[in-house]
């Protein structure tokens, strides 16, 4: 069994500063490399081959839910999966 | 602490007994031997055992002939505080053990994640013995926290049975595991007073021997119009900022008058006689009168008039708040605008809101050690360290003195601001920090004020948030009409720091998080606007509006 590595990040954003990193993720995917790194931690991820990419949308009491999710087979370690989980939140209640 | 070795050895005992307890329950859970579950009911005589012995050496102790000092008793105190609520913790897993049988098969329970409510339990249990003993603050509260986290735990186990109850056969089942979950939510209060007597155990409470000398010379000082002898303090507490309070109330023969007793540090408090007397030369009515004044060589003492009225932060708990809080806040912008209009000079001036930050972060960290970062990338994007975004906020804080300056409150909190209905009159009281400063430093000081409030109900947050636009609004007018183009990035400086600093009082780790990101995301906004004209900078409202999610 592979040591299982995570990356994890939590922040308050709006409109403009989540397309930031919407867009550091889309450079990523297109050269073929996320290095992702924060406090001890570090990841690097290569989505490459078949990815499987979910998007889910939830609206419940004043609150909104959007999650990307992509998954594809580690190139790097065979047997084992990537993941990179986007949750962007926003309150619909808001103008 | 050798003193107390006989209880310390006896807690100790008791709280492995009770972690035993846990891990036994937990494995119960696992796997229900019958073996197991009679060991978990002769286990709980011995701990009923243990905190009766305890209960006996601490009444022992109390009433014996050493004739024990106050902090020695208040740990005397503590320690049976924590036994008693330790015995709770093993009662509630036999009722665990209990509820077990009930289920129609006991792997009903593992649709729920009840693992780390045990490894929440069980970690804060290790924290106990070294948290009295050493007198660790940082143990009691993370023994404390641990309320809250259990309490998240509870909270999603609780949504995902109610919604299988809707579709369920196994009414009888959801019901038990949900009772089981309720006793470990109930373990975590027990917790909670287990961290809070560990705190009592260092602090104490009540009146120090020199507190009570200072307010007998002080009554002695305004002639004898009221006597120690007949007064009664009707509340005592302790500020933040490390003064004593009592209201003193003379006999009701003599008529009940009321006056406040002020007592601290020879510093605070006689800089706050300064400021008073300051304030009554620009709005006499505004501040409280001062009685009597007495000093020794580092604690000063004062009694000051009792101004009539609520604070108004209870003005926004209040019954018929809608009504209050209008008025209130009408009030309270007529009398900024004087105060604001009155005494404006033309100094620039600085809040120094960095600094602020700096001389506070330790005990920031000490609190929540996970607030601190270093830098981070997500691809090509690179998020600066907290020192790094700590020492950018400083240049930026360089560029944005204000225009000019006014006399400010210097800690406008709204339990800082008396409302008086009746003479529809403002008061200000907790003066040590006034100075011709920065208004934005009151301005944001009183909004993340109101924030930090922990009230949850949606119509109090939107009386919360409806005060907060509108004194948002009325400030900015301000700044309009008086040219201060940068009001907008030092009001957000004043935020980043108010929200970072107000997380050291903040235990619900949920909504310390939240004031602590909104600190985050406004520094990350001033970070990305550094380099163009701060006239420019727009400051999202929305920061000081609270919203779940």
């Amino acid at each position: 069994m592979t040591e299982e590595k995570k990356f994890e990040m939590e922040s308050l954003q709006d409109r403009e500063t989540v397309c930031k990193y919407l867009e550091a993720l889309k450079e990523g995917f297109i050269q073929g490399g996320i290095n992702l790194s924060s406090n001890e931690e570090n990841l690097s991820v290569v989505p490459g081959g078949l990815i499987k990419f979910t998007i889910k949308a939830k609206k419940k009491n004043g609150e909104v839910k959007l999650n990307l999710r992509f998954r594809w087979a580690d190139m790097e370690t065979p047997e084992t999966d990537s993941k990179v989980d986007t949750n962007a939140l926003s309150d619909h209640e808001k103008e | 602490m050798h003193y107390f070795s006989d209880l310390e050895e006896k807690i100790h005992f008791m709280v492995l007994e009770v972690n035993r307890q846990l891990e036994d329950t937990l494995k119960i859970i696992q796997d229900p031997v019958p073996d197991r579950v009679d060991r978990v009911k002769s286990r709980d005589d011995r701990i009923d055992n243990y905190k009766a012995i305890i209960e006996n050496l601490c009444f022992s102790r109390i009433h014996g002939h050493e004739n024990l000092r106050k902090d020695k008793v208040d740990f005397i105190r503590a320690v049976n505080i924590i036994s008693t609520n330790l015995e709770r913790i093993s009662d509630f897993a036999v009722n665990i053990v209990a509820q077990l049988s009930y289920l129609s098969r006991v792997e009903f329970m593992h649709d729920y994640n009840y693992t780390p409510f045990f490894r929440q339990i069980s970690t804060s249990l290790d924290q106990v013995v070294p948290g009295l003993f050493n007198k660790d603050l940082n143990r009691a509260l993370s023994i404390c926290r641990a309320e809250f986290m259990v309490d998240k735990l509870f909270k999603r186990s609780f949504d995902q049975i109610i919604q299988e109850l809707d579709s369920s056969t196994s009414k009888q089942d959801l019901i038990t595991c949900l009772f089981i979950i309720r006793y470990l939510e109930r373990m975590g209060d027990a917790l909670l007073n287990i961290g809070k007597a560990i705190i009592f155990s260092v602090f104490g409470e009540k009146l120090k021997i020199h507190q009570y000398q200072a307010l007998v010379e002080n009554l002695d000082s305004i002639n004898n119009d009221i006597s120690i002898h007949n007064v009664g303090f009707e509340s005592i507490w302790e500020t933040r900022s490390g003064c004593r309070i009592g209201k003193i109330m003379d006999s009701p023969e003599r008529g009940g008058k009321a006056v406040l007793f002020k007592e601290g540090k020879v510093q605070k408090i006689s800089r706050e006689k300064e400021n008073i007397e300051k304030w009554k030369k620009i709005f006499p009515s505004l501040v409280p009168g001062i009685f009597s004044y007495n000093q020794t060589q580092d604690n000063a003492s004062m009694l000051l008039e009792f101004l009539q009225g609520c604070s108004l932060q209870e003005a926004i708990v209040s019954q018929d708040r809608e009504e209050t809080l209008e008025n209130a806040t009408f009030l309270l912008k007529e009398t900024m605008s004087l105060i604001w209009n009155d005494t404006i000079r033309n100094k620039r001036v600085s809040a120094r809101f960095t600094a602020q930050i700096v001389q506070r972060i330790d005990d920031v960290l000490m609190i929540h050690p996970e607030f601190n970062f270093s830098e981070a990338r997500i691809g090509s994007l690179t998020k600066p360290s907290l020192n790094r975004v700590i020492a950018i906020l400083g240049d930026i804080e360089n560029e944005l003195e204000a225009p000019f300056s006014v006399f400010i409150h210097g800690d406008f909190n709204t339990n800082n601001i008396i409302y008086n209905q009746k003479d529809q009159q403002i008061y200000f009281i907790d003066l040590h920090r006034s100075c011709h400063g920065d208004y934005v430093q009151d301005v944001s000081v009183f909004l993340v004020s109101n924030y930090r409030k922990p009230i949850f109900e949606p119509e109090v947050r939107q009386a919360i948030n409806r005060l907060n636009q509108e004194f948002y609004s009325f400030a900015r007018q301000f700044a309009a009409e008086n040219s201060d183009p940068t009001f907008n990035a030092r009001l957000a400086l004043g935020f980043i720091r108010s929200f970072f600093t107000s997380t050291r009082f903040e235990l619900n780790q949920e909504f310390a998080l939240s004031m602590y990101q909104r600190a985050l995301y406004l520094s990350e906004k001033l970070i990305a606007h550094h380099g163009r004209p701060w006239k420019d900078f727009s400051l999202p409202r929305d920061v000081i509006m609270y919203s779940r999610f």
